[in-house]
């Protein structure tokens, strides 16, 4: 067995502490975290002892690390594509980019040029698409993409700190409140689509893979939204998401063809729950998988095995980016039926 | 910030222990800091081996001990000021939030309380069936004693006994890891479903009664990760009575588990090396 490799993080926030960190203690064999970066030096000096790395408060003396093979991006969004393109352009043998990639096409086509010149690996924090139910229930579903007519997403979440804190001994400041002015419902819908909904479009791709339409969007209080999206050939979505609530977590998604149903109930993120569960009905009656590991361990150790050369990327970079891409279209035209709404 | 104290040290008393609990601390790393050496120094939290018959050689000097996969020959617990034992299910969080309530219910017309294990690994069952006498003694208050009907070598056992009203009816046996209870009385009944301990599902806790169903809101903590917190808080606040599963009240248990053993020698000797069994990705499931 090769020797770990090194994992340098760049922001050291929530998903770090409470996502990153455990998961990477489930994988100690094959991956170690050597360095973590915060632009708040407290918190990654204190983030970084706790798991008994080297810490700094730069994105460059990350990179400048040979102890760091691989970069872990979880700041927030706006720094995603000038941080994949540095690491790429520091020579590190692969990434892993939280979601959302980037936050404009032309930023993801700036990641692409890059990526493809560097030849790095770069997997997307989608976890849901690495999840092993996920990939089992793929094999065998036959041809249910071309057939599904109706899909829905539906997440119904109570508030994040709930799961961080069954995850993590949380050491974050409590986020400064939001500077300038008030977003509006269509900005607060379109950072849902991005933040929230963008994990069900690798799935979503699979059945209409586009283009979409947008033709009915709403916004909900305290935090949520639901969009209607049609392909070309009349197949319906419907995504529809509500958070925080006081009751369980619902996170499931759900296709329908005649005389066939994929549902996938997902365990709410951050805790190290095993995977989804997915049932896939048809005239033979029902068939159910769920594994040991979730959609974060699976992302991680793939990653592990593309860089150590065991494995070709699952979901490449040109699908990570078209993911990404269907996302800011179905965000802006929801957006933009929002604003004519108004 | 989350305000804590500073973090309690952990030591293991080798590689196998320190497998089984790293990536939960990892977790509680605010609470907790582990040291990967098999350290002679004092460490808040020394985490050690049960299988291991010496075990008891290394505690001196720590604070509290927790016993991995705890054995049976442990006839007296050497000095430490506190001991816990690892005892799987029974601090899933939501048995424990639930608790009150069954117990509540457990009067004098419940009919039978019966339970199934299954562990991956034969050298488990030791393990399954500790589980099983802790969730036991939540449900009642007090060791409840059990005679083997059937024991097969390998493979599991079916243990009778009762208490007050109650038949009890306990079964272990090898497969996919994961422990259903059941009690029932005409009135009504409670049916549990936990999954493996080390995953963050939550156990299902469901009473059924002339009204219909009510399952209790799930809590995504594995009982390990439970077990964590109970023992931090009991070594930085004061407790006048420990609830956790400490091991000097499971002592009868791992007595119970000796009778089985020493009547049906080889059901969990069956040669298999538990130091062989997978670290890793699959840890969280088993
Ligand atoms: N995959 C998932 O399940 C999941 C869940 C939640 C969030 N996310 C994504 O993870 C990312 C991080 O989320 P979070 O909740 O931890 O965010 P956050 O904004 O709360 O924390 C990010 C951290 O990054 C630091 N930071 C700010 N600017 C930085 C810079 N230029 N370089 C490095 N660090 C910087 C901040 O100080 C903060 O500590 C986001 O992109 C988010 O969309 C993923």
């Amino acid at each position: 067995m090769s020797k770990p490799l090194g994992v340098g993080l760049l922001g050291a926030g929530p998903v770090t502490q409470a996502i990153h960190l455990p998961t990477l203690a489930t994988l100690g064999d094959r991956l170690r975290v050597t360095h973590v970066m915060d632009v708040a030096s407290d918190l990654a000096a204190t983030v970084a002892a706790r798991a008994g790395a080297r810490h700094s408060s730069t994105v460059e003396e990350l990179l400048a690390d040979d102890a760091v093979d691989v970069v872990a991006i979880c700041s927030p969004h706006a720094f995603h594509a000038d941080q994949v393109t540095a690491a790429v352009a520091a020579g590190k043998r692969g990434i892993l980019c939280e979601k959302p990639l980037a936050t404009t096409k032309v930023e993801a086509e700036r990641i692409a040029q890059a990526a493809g010149e560097g030849g790095v690996p770069v997997v997307v924090g989608a976890m849901h698409a690495y999840d092993p139910a996920w990939i089992a229930v793929r094999e065998e579903w036959g041809d249910l993409p071309e057939r599904a007519h109706l899909v829905r997403s539906r997440i119904y979440l109570p508030g994040n700190d709930e799961f961080v804190a069954l995850a993590a001994d949380p050491a974050f400041p409590a986020p400064p409140p939001p500077a300038g002015p008030r977003p509006t419902a269509a900005d607060r819908l379109r950072a849902g689509i991005l933040g929230l909904a963008t994990h069900a479009v690798p799935q979503l791709r699979h059945f209409l893979p586009g283009p979409v339409r947008v033709v009915s969007a709403q916004t909900m209080t305290p935090f949520g939204y639901r969009l209607v999206l049609t392909g070309d050939d009349g197949r319906t979505a419907e995504l529809v998401a509500l958070m925080p609530g006081a009751w369980e977590p619902d996170w499931t998604f759900e296709a329908w063809a005649p005389g066939a149903r994929l549902h996938m109930t997902y365990p709410p993120s951050y805790v190290l729950a095993g995977s989804a569960t997915a049932t896939l009905t048809d005239v033979s009656g029902d068939r159910c998988w769920r594994f040991p590991a979730n959609g974060y361990q699976v992302e991680w150790l793939h990653l592990a095995d593309v860089v150590d050369g065991h494995a070709e990327p699952l979901i490449g970079l040109p699908i990570a980016i078209a993911d990404m891409l269907y996302a800011l279209e179905a965000a802006d035209g929801a957006a933009s039926l929002l604003e004519d709404q108004a | 910030m989350t305000d804590l104290s500073p973090p309690l040290t952990v030591a293991f008393d080798g590689p196998v222990t320190a497998a089984r609990h790293i990536s939960v601390l990892a977790g509680l790393s605010g609470r907790f800091r582990t040291t990967r050496s098999e350290t002679t120094l004092t460490p808040d939290v020394l985490v050690v081996d049960g299988t291991i018959p010496d075990w008891p050689a290394a505690c001196a000097g720590a604070r509290a001990v927790l016993v991995d996969r705890p054995r049976p020959g442990m006839a007296e617990l050497p000095d430490a000021p506190l001991f816990f034992a690892d005892s799987g299910y029974a601090t899933a969080p939501a048995w424990t939030a639930e608790l009150p309530r069954i117990r509540a219910s457990l009067d004098d017309t419940v009919a039978i309380v019966e339970s199934t294990v299954a562990v991956p690994h034969p050298d488990g069952l030791s393990d399954g069936l500790f589980s099983q006498l802790a969730l036991l003694r939540d449900l009642f208050g007090t060791n409840v004693p059990l005679t083997p009907s059937a024991v097969t070598p390998g493979r599991g056992y079916l243990l009778t006994g009762s208490a007050g009203t109650a038949v009890v009816s306990l079964s272990g046996t090898v497969g996919p890891p994961g422990l259903t209870l059941t009690t029932v009385a005409p009135a009504d009944r409670w049916h549990i479903t936990m999954p493996a301990p080390g995953t963050a599902r939550s156990a299902v806790v469901t009473q059924f009664t002339a009204d219909g169903a009510h399952t209790a809101r799930p809590r995504f903590e594995s009982p390990r990760r439970a077990l964590w917190r109970t023992i931090h808080t009991h070594l930085t606040e004061y407790q006048p009575a420990c609830s956790a599963h400490q091991l000097a009240s499971a002592l009868p248990d791992l007595t119970t588990i000796a009778c089985v053993l020493a009547t049906h020698e080889g059901w969990c000797g069956d040669g298999y090396d538990h130091r062989r069994s997978p670290v890793g990705v699959w840890t969280n499931g088993g």
